[in-house]
């Protein structure tokens, strides 16, 4: 396994991680897709993944850097 | 002279259904006001040559797109292509347009700008909503997990209503998206775990006001 590889089983592993303290109760309904999809079923996409399990890991990982490099944080601040 | 919303509400699959649902609330504030008229496109209604009719007829100062879309595209009732890019933008000039279509703003904003469209309010990526499946229109209007992603996405339009420029309908947005962030990483509620933010961020940071920021929404 090479180092994105292995990077990106890692990241998948946090965005399920993540995913799975979600009540099953909720749905996502991302970009033109007609479909909503469960938490169990987004948990599903990612293992497979999938167009929509990935972007929906690009996602978590934007908002996880952003928190990480403070711009996050610093939007919030103008509040 | 009336000021005129032309609205297409596709309502064909759930993400467009609570996008049509909490449109209801921007029709009853419009029926508080004497001097605006609004047009809706509903389902089926919602096709290109419906919408090509209504804006020559009607020419309304304000049209918002509750559909699906790309970068290249905004979509009706059952994705039917109502402005494509390099084909009939030219419909959106000199008119302010909000767009809830993934994308549409990344290509398709750019070059209604370009054309003439005076401002162009809408999202670079795509629109992620998170919602609990309900199905009739109280019970969308009532979901407690969509209002954080529609609340902020909407008040632009009602900024807009209420006379404010395209600037500060943004930023009137961009404010409750921030506010709306703040209780999600703040909340004690284990449903609103971060993961809704992470949805809502990425929203936030992808709205985009195009044009001129000094464009109302004005007879």
């Amino acid at each position: 396994m090479n180092n994105n590889e292995n990077i990106l089983q890692k990241e998948k592993e946090l965005v399920l991680a993540r995913l799975e303290v979600l009540s099953p109760d909720l749905h996502f309904s991302v970009g033109a897709s007609s479909e909503s999809y469960s938490r169990d079923e987004i948990i599903k996409q990612i293992n497979e993944n999938t167009e929509v399990g990935l972007d929906f890991i690009k996602v978590e990982l934007e908002f996880l850097r952003a928190i990480k490099d403070g711009s996050l944080v610093s939007s919030l601040a103008t509040i | 002279m009336t000021r005129i919303i032309l609205v297409t509400n596709a309502s064909h699959d759930a993400p467009t259904e609570y996008l049509d649902s909490w449109f209801g609330k921007i029709v009853d504030l419009v029926k508080n006001s004497k001097d605006t008229k609004i047009v809706e496109l509903n389902k089926e209604k919602a096709n290109r040559e419906m919408l090509t009719k209504i804006i020559e007829e009607e020419n309304p100062q304000l049209v918002v797109f509750n559909g699906h879309g790309n970068e290249s595209i905004i979509t009706g009732h059952n994705h039917d292509v109502l402005i494509r890019c390099d084909d009939n933008e030219y419909l959106l000039k000199d008119k302010i347009v909000h767009s809830m279509a993934c994308e549409s703003a990344k290509k398709l904003g750019p070059k209604c700008i370009e054309i003439g469209t005076k401002s162009f309010i809408g999202y670079k990526e795509k629109f992620n909503l998170v919602h609990m499946n309900q199905k009739s229109k109280f019970e969308q209007i009532n979901d407690q997990v969509a209002r954080f992603f529609l609340e902020p996405a909407y008040e632009a339009i009602i900024a807009l209503v209420e006379g404010s420029t395209t600037g500060e309908a943004f930023d009137r947005s961009q404010e409750m998206y921030k506010e709306n962030l703040t209780v999600l990483l703040t909340s004690n509620n284990t449903e609103y775990n971060t993961v809704l933010a992470s949805r809502l961020f990425h929203n936030y940071k992808h709205q985009i006001c195009l044009g001129n920021q000094s464009a109302s929404f004005s007879k």
